[in-house]
């Protein structure tokens, strides 16, 4: 796939590289998310179904 | 598999952070490509063993900073890659990689430090003369011309000097505004590009009003997982001497 891209060096495929190359810059981005805590939805989900049930009223 | 029913835009993307991780891996001395995350070793392999052209690509829009590494540790670029970065040039010229007129002088002198960096290979590239920098001056304030900086950061490497280095030395101040600007937008690719400048201008000998250090941590550490960021922050690293940071 890469390589018919590559040979096949259209003018589309070109203005990907000069997109590549030539980054702007971004729009206002998402809040920052620490890296070696991406697993948080993880830790959230476990923390859910560790939780003790709420009590029930009778 | 990377490659199966993806847009050139996406291939060439997982090119680009292939070639940057093979290029990280040489800066840190790693005895082999630093993956990109979510990019399996067994991928990076049979994408290298499939299709020898996978890499052109990222090797044309890396440019000079492909290289960097060598550059910057003092050791021989591999024949083979070399040439693969010479061949990039072929299959990319630089007349149709299909810059807008308004950037298409930026793509030149990026293309003029990987020809001049070549050259240090023993490799001749013909590429055309970038002219006399005038329009980087075209900016109308300070945070268009950080942008148009970042846009050159490829440039930013020992060795290289010219009218691009020379605007870079007289706007050490604007590019440390830059800096902190695209920080707090979040816009940590940006961030990453300044930060390379405001780098070889401090070894260069210009003061600058920043640590550069625990910004570009910060840099690496929210960067958004982008192996190419993590790339210019450890060439900047490199370029100033803080590689222990």
């Amino acid at each position: 796939m890469l390589t018919q891209h590559v040979r096949q060096s259209t003018p589309v495929h070109a203005g990907t590289v000069a997109t590549l190359m030539i980054e702007e810059e971004t729009t206002i981005s998402d809040a920052p998310l620490y890296v070696p805590e991406d697993f948080g939805a993880g830790v959230l989900l476990a923390g859910l179904l560790l939780s003790p049930k709420p009590p029930k009223e009778r | 598999m990377p490659f199966a029913g993806t847009s050139p835009h996406e291939d060439y993307t997982a090119a680009v952070e292939r070639v940057a991780g093979q290029a990280l891996g040489v800066l840190m001395d790693a005895g082999g490509a630093v993956v990109p995350a979510g990019f399996a070793v067994a991928d990076l392999h049979a994408a290298q063993t499939r299709d020898p052209d996978a890499d052109l690509p990222g090797l044309r829009v890396l440019g000079s900073d492909a290289l960097a590494p060598h550059v910057l540790r003092g050791t021989p670029v591999p024949s083979d890659r070399a040439e693969a970065a010479a061949r990039a040039f072929a299959v990319f010229p630089p007349d149709a990689v299909g810059a807008s007129p308004d950037t298409a002088w930026i793509v030149t002198w990026r293309d003029w430090a990987t020809a001049r960096t070549l050259t240090r290979c023993g490799l001749a590239l013909d590429v055309p003369a970038p002219g006399d920098g005038a329009q980087v001056a075209d900016a109308t304030s300070w945070q268009t011309w950080s942008v148009r900086m970042a846009q050159l950061s490829s440039l930013a490497l020992p060795g290289l000097d010219g009218p691009i280095h020379a605007a870079a030395r007289e706007g050490a101040e604007a590019l440390s505004r830059g800096l902190v600007r695209s920080m707090l937008r979040r816009d940590y690719r940006t961030a990453a590009r300044i930060a390379r400048w405001i780098a070889w201008v401090a070894a260069d000998g210009v003061a600058v009003p920043l640590d550069l250090a625990p910004l570009l941590r910060h840099v690496r550490v929210f960067g958004g997982g982008s192996t190419r960021t993590v790339l210019d922050t450890r060439i900047a690293q490199h370029v100033t001497g803080l590689e222990g940071s």
